[in-house]
């Protein structure tokens, strides 16, 4: 028996079946040839009394299991001949379901990569960040300074570690050309709070010197060479001794983490209390909770105000678990994205549904011949289902190459600043349940109608009259879900819409400086070959000395058109510092102003082309030999001289007093969205400064001025590394990347599901005047006016679209909420961008009306279709 | 063309072959003649019902398939009754013998005795 049943799967079911058949007809025939017939007769009368052999034969397969794996092959032979037979539906529900699927699958990579999965570090939930803030200027993330580091360690019981950073760029020199590096100061406890090992050597111990290298420093400038422990490094022309080398994961955290570490704990300058430069992490104690931690901090810092008043004033301490201070930057951004990319989903799943409705209902008729035919019930559906499967299969294929696209090029347009983003890869759990999503639309829309149309009396299905019946619920819900479609799709479109106004008003806000054409270089001048001059620091010879042949270098560089040195480029915020006018009463501690502190020399406005507003900028006169001048912004007039002409009066700046000469305009520095901040300006000649910004503005492309401008440095000094060479267009382009980022996604996601509306619309007019193609060329041929037709068949589906588009808006006002944090300016409601927005869906949905409609209204004015069924 | 109107109901066929495939192990040809015999050719077997049946019976385990030599010397699929069939077979019988003592009824009462389309 069980051999047997072996046997017949062996051998084609096939062949046994074709053998039965014949042995039955011969039989058949030789009865017949008994009874008196010609053989060639007989063998006709045998094969008539059989009856369809084929039709026989499928049911025979129908009732036999085993037959199901025979046949699967020919089902998806057929199934890829089905969708080759219609070209432009499996294009479209292809792409539908691969963008669905991809998109999705892309975006939710990188949300897990950068917010969900764990950090990087040994025990990543122990590990917080420690802020100050300021209640008297309202601030909240704010650095601690030294020694509040140094008493809160001292107190603390909650964490096991408590360990401070500070960011201390070095100039490497000694290893090819000298280079800028960035580098951290930290205690030695730092790499045990982060919970990060090293790989080679040791991290130094309390009160001990050394240097520490990132693993790509080591690979980069040491050839991973193991011979590297106990070297000697200089740094900032100070020798030191390389005492290890940090894991990989070190550097995790950010794209823009240190690649040298030095110890905090030798450091023998003296550290203010007022100097908020230090970065805190804590390792908290297993056990301990982030409020206990938050409560001791809190503690210890009204301790400090009461005992620190002049400095701490105001201050308290904030403890934040480290991967959502990470995260914080980004969570707005990629929160609004999930959320489209979901909308973009169902969007998706909406539009596979609607044209799978269309096609089944499409194919009710060929079913039914089918069946009719003697397809048995059971093949039909298991032919509908293999269908299902080959759409499905090389739709989440595509989907996964979209998906690694998709994680490419969101990592390559994301801000160069996002943490983490660097290890996202192609998430298997959000592919799988993308792609079961999309799959669950496709068996309830695909297939069930399918199965349903192929059950129905088959007469009935070739008369159609069943058919109409059916498929008229059919259309009301088809209708339903193009307009859900219309309606996701129009929140989606309108939030595009505000963000790109926002983004719009960003890059055209007046930031008081022409970035066209400008390039900046930074360099600092090491303080062992320039050496701090004395009090009053006015004069000093070593550095005005690099400035001019610096200079004259650079004015040699042909197309450069001006270029000026100054502390800093406009593309960079510099620090605040409290300024008071000489001769008022000097305001009581911790109500004093703070005004944006900055060196420049004469050229510095034919570099910027900011507008002088009154008085006179530097010349070359406002030296160390001269009265003492400064030049302030509009936004400081406002603060300290409301009112009053402010040229001739004197401020105090640090411990010198300066006359005001001039008045210009307003830049925002740091970056459009940021506030404009009283600033003065003091004389280059007046204030010399290890730190140098080189601002030059050329005829055409600046960027192509960048390796002349780093010879010129070299030629200034050779020992001097130029860093951050940037095209001010450039620096103001990664200032916007974030709204640029979030922007430009949710653009590309409302217009994918602005296409998939379309499309859902076209379909169901075009479906629905196919199936009027009869009626609306009778009454054509009866006298009606096209225009008529066309109104009484596309009203309805306008009219719905205008309600979709009104329920999309009052959607987006309820949801405003979610894309705040991501707008710059007026707000998310602004009704000419709803208008617009509105207005463009509706044209874009009409095209999906017009187009079926005026080619139906053409072919109807034939009187061939008439005739045609 | 589509089928013929079938000469036999369907369930009545499905009894018809067990029946007969109790008496011996047989081909799906004979099955046909048997039954064509033994009803004295009042009943006529549409042979493109037939395999289906069969094909339906032996997937339900009513019954087995083995390979036999015909009467023309080729070899075969031998349809022969499993115990499940014997079964079923009882089940049928008691069934048509209901459905058919009920028709009986309808016609002998009816004025007009309906030709056809009798349905069980």
């Amino acid at each position: 028996m069980s051999l047997l049943r072996a046997l017949l799967r062996r051998r084609k079911l096939d062949e046994i079946l074709d053998d039965e058949v014949q042995h039955h007809i011969d039989l058949q025939t030789q009865e017949y040839v008994q009874a008196g017939m010609a053989p060639g007769e007989a063998r006709e009368a045998a094969r008539q009394r059989f009856g369809r052999v084929d039709s026989v034969k499928e049911r025979c397969r129908d009732q036999n299991r085993v037959a199901g794996v025979e046949s699967f092959w020919q089902d998806l032979k057929f199934a890829a001949r089905g969708f080759a037979a219609q070209p432009g539906l499996s294009a479209v529900l292809l792409a539908t379901l691969a963008l669905g699927i991809g998109a999705n699958t892309a975006v939710f990579s990188v949300l897990r990569a950068v917010m969900l999965q764990p950090l990087p570090l040994a025990e990543p939930e122990r590990i917080v960040r420690i802020y100050e803030n300021d209640r008297l200027r309202g601030t909240t993330q704010e650095g601690a300074s030294y020694p509040d580091y140094l008493d809160l360690k001292r107190s603390v019981q909650q964490f096991e570690h408590l360990a401070s950073t500070q960011r201390m760029d070095v100039t490497l020199t000694g290893r090819g050309e000298p280079e800028r590096i960035r580098a951290a100061r930290i205690s030695s406890n730092y790499f045990a709070a982060l919970g990060v090992q090293p790989m080679l050597g040791r991290v130094f111990g309390p009160g001990e010197g050394g240097v520490l290298l990132s693993y790509a420093l080591w690979q980069r400038k040491f050839g991973g060479s193991r011979d590297v422990l106990g070297m000697e490094v200089r740094l900032d022309g100070f020798t030191d001794t390389i005492r290890g080398v940090m894991a990989p994961e070190a550097n995790s955290l950010s794209p823009r983490s240190a690649e040298v570490w030095t110890a905090a704990e030798i450091v023998r300058a003296t550290q203010f209390r007022g100097q908020h430069n230090s970065i805190l992490f804590g390792r908290l104690r297993s056990g301990a909770t982030i409020e206990a931690a938050q409560a001791e901090v809190s503690a210890v810092m009204a301790r400090l105000e009461k005992d620190y008043p002049n400095d701490n004033l105001g201050r308290g301490g904030r403890v934040v678990p480290l991967h959502e201070d990470l995260a914080a930057n980004m969570r707005p951004a990629l929160r609004v994205l999930s959320g489209a990319v979901a909308l973009l989903l169902v969007i998706a799943c909406v539009n596979i549904a609607n044209l799978l409705l269309a096609r089944a209902s499409a194919r009710g008729r060929e079913l039914a011949i089918r069946v009719s035919l003697g397809a048995g019930r059971a093949r039909l559906t298991r032919q509908l289902l293999t269908e299902s499967l080959l759409l499905a299969v090389s739709g989440g294929i595509l989907g996964l190459a979209v998906g690694f696209a998709g994680v490419k090029g969101l990592i390559a347009l994301a801000p160069p600043d996002v943490p983490l983003i660097g290890r996202t890869s192609l998430d298997g759990a959000v592919l799988a349940v993308t792609f079961g999503i999309s799959m669950a639309a496709w068996l309830i829309f695909g297939i069930l109608p399918a199965i349903r149309s192929a059950v129905m009396p088959p007469l009935a299905a070739l008369q159609g009259s069943a058919g109409n019946t059916a498929s008229r619920g059919s259309m009301r819900l088809r209708h339903g879900l193009v307009m859900t479609q219309i309606a996701l799709a129009a929140v989606l479109v309108i939030f595009s819409g505000v963000l790109i106004r926002s983004f719009w008003r960003l890059r055209h806000a007046d930031i008081g400086y022409e970035p066209r054409g400008a390039i900046s270089v930074q360099m600092k001048l090491p303080e062992t070959r320039y050496p701090y001059p004395k009090f009053p620091y006015l004069d000093w010879p070593a550095v005005f000395g690099f400035h001019d042949r610096l200079k004259a270098a650079v004015r040699e560089i042909p197309g450069v058109e001006a270029a000026s040195i100054a502390f800093a480029g406009p593309d960079r915020l510099t620090w605040t510092t409290r300024t008071t006018v000489d001769g008022r009463p000097i305001p009581p501690e911790g109500e004093q102003d703070e005004a944006q502190f900055r060196t420049a020399d004469p050229d510095y406005l034919a570099v910027t082309r900011t507008r002088l507003r009154s008085g006179r900028f530097f010349t070359a006169d406002d030296d160390e030999r001269h009265p003492l001048v400064a030049v302030v912004n509009e936004a400081f007039v406002r603060r300290y001289f409301p009112g009053e002409d402010p040229l001739g009066k004197r401020i105090r700046v640090y411990t010198t007093l300066r006359t005001v000469v001039g008045v210009i305009d307003d830049i925002r520095y740091g970056g459009p969205g940021l506030p404009v901040q009283p600033t003065m300006y003091m004389s280059l000649r007046q204030f010399p400064f290890p730190d140098v910004t080189l601002i030059v503005r050329t005829k055409g492309d600046p960027a192509a001025a960048a390796g002349a401008l780093r010879q010129a440095v070299f030629s200034a000094d050779p020992n001097v590394a130029p860093f951050e060479i940037s095209t001010l267009e450039g620096s103001l382009r990664n200032a916007t990347a974030r709204e640029r980022f979030v922007m430009t996604l949710l653009t590309v996601f409302a217009g994918v599901a602005l296409l998939l509306a379309t499309v859902g619309i076209y379909g169901v007019v075009a479906f629905a005047v196919g199936r009027r193609r009869q009626e609306i060329a009778l009454r054509l041929a009866l006298g009606a006016k096209g225009l008529d037709l066309f109104r009484q068949i596309a009203g309805g589906t306008l009219a719905r679209t205008v309600a979709a588009i009104l329920v999309g808006c009052m959607g987006s006002l309820a949801l405003a909420r979610i894309v705040e944090p991501l707008v710059s300016g007026t707000g998310t409601y602004e009704t000419s961008t709803y208008v617009t927005v509105a207005v463009l869906i509706l044209a874009t949905a009409s095209l999906g009306v017009m187009v079926p409609l005026r080619r139906a209204l053409r072919s109807a004015s034939s009187s061939l279709l008439l005739r045609s069924e | 063309m589509a089928e013929k109107k079938p000469d036999l109901l369907q369930g009545t066929l499905d009894l018809l072959i067990l029946r007969t495939l109790a008496l011996e192990p047989m081909h799906g040809f004979a099955v046909a003649k048997r039954i064509e015999q033994v009803s004295d050719e009042l009943l006529r077997v549409e042979h493109g019902s037939l395999y289906p049946a069969l094909y339906r019976l032996e997937e339900q385990g009513f019954i087995a398939a083995e390979w036999g030599i015909s009467e023309n010397n080729r070899k075969v699929k031998y349809y022969k009754l499993t115990r499940a069939g014997h079964r079923q077979l009882e089940r049928e019988l008691q069934n048509w013998r209901r459905v058919s003592q009920g028709i009986e009824r309808v016609i002998v009462s009816a004025l007009e005795p309906d030709t056809g389309e009798a349905k069980a």
